[in-house]
């Protein structure tokens, strides 16, 4: 047989000897270490006197240590091991009179009072009494005494609501059974006077209460602090009752209506002051009171319309920090009183407060918070369609504020938590997707709407999602295809109508820059037919018809925008450059005629026509690279063309209109230095006699002159501009100017404005500047 | 920071108002700040309007502005004040004079000797 080596059994040397442990624990003992001491002294307590005697010591240190329950087995422990140890059976009693087990606390008492043990016992056993029965007969216990009973008469009269009397209070009695210094008893006699009054709600009790001496008991200061505020009260002086009460709260020692009153009180004050409109001082109250633990929903509730009242004004006002902190003490209420229902009014109003002031994560996280608050739906339950879509624009707010935060992944976190909890819910997983979406993991929110498809494959919302994604990745005609066959579905979803007509529109912008002008119409037909107000899809269309040389019906398409254009200024606008491209003088006139009797027309509007007048009638200047060889291939070309007159013309009527008018003369100049550097430069120079010291029109002056072919000038006046910033402390146009004058040399300088002319784009879009 | 607008109350209808009570309001209003007198005010109010028309964009604008601590359906009883002694103080007050209200008891401490 092979040997097997067998595991050795287990030594001793893992715990410690007996001796060892002895000292061990006498070590932990000395030190503190109660727990180290009971655990190494336990096992050998059953044989050892000594140690059984230590034990008993630890456990009774430990429980002197520890109040409330861990202490009293602590407790029972010393008293089992040590039963004749009369200092156990007394703290046993204490903590059991402290529990509320009068019962047992007098057994304890009573060995403790035959065993001679300590002094204390008789008056505890007596109190013990009064507390269980208040008529008890404290001379039938055992241990009682006359100074006892002389002690405790004014306690007795109370409880049972007779008066304390002057005689009742002996002072040297109940310093001989007390053991307590004279002050602190002359403080007690007028104390239990105080309260006797109190009792009898007679006025007195103000003046007798009202006792500056000191007392070494803490729970005596609370009480006569306490009752002083009562007695104020009782007084009709409740401000000084509040004052009062609230000094008790903060001693931390807790009288029995001490959060009634504190409530009871506040909530008079603070209905006052809403009533005579003092919003802020309500809400200061409310602030104020914030940390009590009152637990009263009456005051709960008034305490959070008083906050939200004043949020709502200070927001309105303006001052959001302000309605911020009132808003989230109100929430705090919500948070922690029962029955004052959702908290979702104050977590929607703290998310838009945090909105406005671009607290992105915190915003996300109340809106977060808004959406636990919504109810699980049930099934068959038909939940009205309105709310559904305001929870569908909470979680747009999720992602959306998230987003902002920089955080987009918290809200896939949130929308995936929220999937766990309800697998077939297609808003949720459509909600994940738009999560997804905006944290760039398309791959993955593809596959979301996938699996909302396959749980409801007519929901027109998953569908609308794919389509975008399929458009976006370029699958146009799939995409066309899906969101043709779901408005089949749901051919009153408007929704879905004006997201396929949208996306025809770019479809179509699409085809027609690649050239493929005939599947652009057919798709701007389409969307057309889907959106026919829209304006912007006859005007595709004419561009789409001029391409394909059909000029008759693109014209047809270009007057259905105009009937269409009603006072859109854009619509004019677009019309106009079509007619410009196409070199149609007197068709541009018939738009701006139109555009003048049916919409608003100004001195910008001109501006804009005739920018675009001027750059389309101007031919393209000569390439930098290649102007040579095409100078010898082509006839110089003529500028002087009616479109170019016209241009002129509208130009200066926009000139006539606003006459003072610096940043018009400006914005054309800045259009036109490309193209017509000479233009500009009358126009800038029109801008310089209206405002001659304005750095920015100088430094385009300088632009413009060097353009011209005027560059000593330039120079000179960038000098002149840098040396006035230097003056004004304008570091940065001091940069400007000397940049521009160094660049005035480079051979670049000219070519960028030329390479703009020719590529159709002057570097500026007239819309941006008019 | 953005300042808020409420356009129920630029329109000067209810949040509950229907659409037609809000169409109502609006051509009243521009009726009397018609935009070649009133530009500015014409602003607000089409801004307002547009915000309202249609039913999506109301249920989110409906969402974007604050929304009141809703009165309670029932009214609480407010707290009352108890200007009565409490036995349970009086208690309190008894205690504090006896060794249950002692914190040091050193003196108790037995000696251990091994």
């Amino acid at each position: 047989m092979p040997k097997i080596n067998r595991p050795s059994a287990p030594t001793a040397l893992s715990s410690p000897s007996e001796p060892v442990a002895r000292q061990q624990g006498l070590r932990a003992f000395q030190n503190g270490r109660f727990d180290d001491a009971i655990n190494l002294w336990s096992p050998m307590a059953a044989k050892n006197a000594e140690i059984r005697h230590a034990l008993a010591e630890a456990h009774f240190r430990r429980a002197l240590k520890l109040p409330g329950v861990p202490g009293l087995a602590d407790l029972r422990r010393a008293a089992e091991l040590e039963p004749t140890d009369q200092r156990y059976q007394y703290h046993l009693g204490m903590r059991l009179h402290q529990d509320g087990d009068y019962q047992s606390a007098s057994v304890c008492y009573c060995s403790v009072i035959d065993h001679g043990g300590p002094r204390g016992a008789a008056l505890l056993l007596a109190l013990a009494a009064l507390e269980r029965d208040p008529q008890a007969d404290l001379a039938a216990l055992p241990g009682s005494t006359p100074e006892i009973r002389a002690a405790l008469m004014p306690i007795q009269s109370l409880l049972v609501g007779r008066a304390v009397t002057p005689a009742m209070a002996q002072v040297n009695a109940t310093e001989a059974a007390l053991g307590f210094a004279p002050a602190d008893v002359a403080a007690l006699t007028i104390i239990w006077r105080g309260l006797s009054e109190i009792a009898e709600a007679n006025p007195k009790a103000a003046t007798t209460l009202d006792d500056p001496r000191p007392l070494s008991r803490p729970p005596l200061v609370a009480i006569r602090r306490f009752y002083r505020g009562v007695a104020a009260a009782q007084a009709g002086d409740l401000v000084t009752a509040l004052k009062l009460w609230q000094q008790t709260y903060e001693g931390k020692l807790f009288t029995a209506a001490l959060f009634n009153n504190l409530a009871a009180a506040l909530y008079g004050q603070l209905a006052e002051q809403l009533d005579a409109g003092d919003t802020f001082g309500a809400a200061d109250l409310a602030l104020q009171s914030i940390a009590l633990p009152l637990n009263n929903a009456a005051f709960d509730e008034l305490r959070v319309s008083a906050l939200d009242r004043a949020a709502q004004a200070a927001a309105i006002a303006g001052d959001w920090p302000q309605s911020t902190n009132l808003w989230e003490a109100a929430r705090q209420i919500v948070a922690t009183s029962s029955g004052l229902g959702s908290p979702r009014p104050i977590l929607r109003n703290l998310a838009l407060c945090y909105e406005a002031q671009e607290r992105w994560l915190e915003a996300a996280d109340a809106w977060r918070a808004m959406l636990r608050t919504k109810s699980r739906k049930k099934s068959g339950e038909a939940t009205a369609a309105a709310a559904e879509m305001q929870w569908a624009v909470v979680r747009k707010r999720v992602i959306d504020c998230y987003k902002r935060a920089g955080r987009p992944d918290e809200a896939v976190t949130v929308f995936r938590q929220m999937i766990k909890a309800e697998p077939n819910d297609v808003d949720a997983r459509l909600q994940l997707a738009d999560a997804l979406l905006a944290n760039d993991q398309e791959q993955a929110a593809l596959n979301e709407i996938e699996r909302a498809i396959k749980i409801d494959p007519d929901s027109a919302d998953a569908q609308m999602r794919y389509a975008a994604i399929m458009s976006a990745r370029g699958y146009l005609v799939h995409a066309e295809q899906s969101l043709r066959e779901i408005l089949n579905k749901h051919p009153n979803r408007v929704d879905v109508r004006r997201q396929f007509a949208q996306m025809l529109l770019l479809h179509a912008e699409s085809y027609i820059g690649h050239r493929n002008d005939v599947a652009g119409e057919k798709a701007l037909l389409e969307g057309q037919a889907l959106d026919p107000d829209n304006y912007k899809f006859p005007l595709n269309l004419a561009r789409a018809c001029f391409n394909l040389k059909r000029g008759d019906a693109a014209r047809k398409h270009l007057d259905r925008v105009l009937e269409l254009a009603g006072d859109n200024i854009e619509a004019y606008l677009q019309v106009f450059q079509c007619w410009v491209v196409e070199q149609d003088v007197d068709a541009a006139r018939a738009v701006v005629a139109r555009a003048e009797a049916s919409a608003k027309v100004d001195a910008d509007f001109y501006g804009q026509l005739g920018a675009l007048a001027i750059i389309e009638a101007t031919p393209p200047p000569e390439h930098p690279f290649f102007g040579q060889i095409l100078r010898q291939q082509q006839p110089k070309p003529t500028i002087d063309t009616p479109l170019m007159q016209y241009g002129y013309e509208l130009v200066a009527r926009a000139f006539t209109l606003s006459p003072n008018d610096t940043q018009l003369r400006l914005r054309a100049a800045t259009i036109l230095m490309g193209p017509r550097p000479d233009l500009a430069l009358t126009y800038v120079e029109q801008a310089m006699h209206l405002a001659p010291d304005e750095p920015n029109i100088m430094l385009l002056y300088g632009v413009v002159l060097a353009l011209n072919e005027r560059k000593r000038e330039a120079k000179d006046l960038l000098r002149r501009v840098a040396t006035l910033g230097r003056k004004q402390g304008n570091t940065e146009l001091v940069e400007q100017a000397n940049q521009m004058r160094r660049e005035i040399d480079s051979p670049f300088f000219h070519m960028a404005f030329q390479m703009s002319s020719i590529l159709g784009d002057p570097g500026i879009d007239p819309n941006d500047l008019f | 920071m953005k300042p808020y607008n409420d356009p129920y109350a630029i329109l000067a209808v209810e949040r509950t108002a229907t659409a037609a009570q809000i169409k109502q309001a609006y051509f009243t209003l521009v009726r009397a700040h018609p935009p070649e007198r009133d530009p500015d005010m014409f602003k607000r109010i089409r801004s307002a309007y547009e915000l309202l028309r249609d039913p999506e964009q109301r249920a989110e604008t409906d969402l974007l502005l604050f929304e009141p601590w809703p009165e309670p359906a029932r009214r609480r009883r407010a707290p009352k004040l108890d200007l009565s002694l409490q036995p349970a103080d009086v208690i309190i007050a008894a205690r504090a004079i006896t060794d249950l209200d002692r914190t040091d008891w050193r003196e108790h401490y037995g000696k251990v000797k091994l």
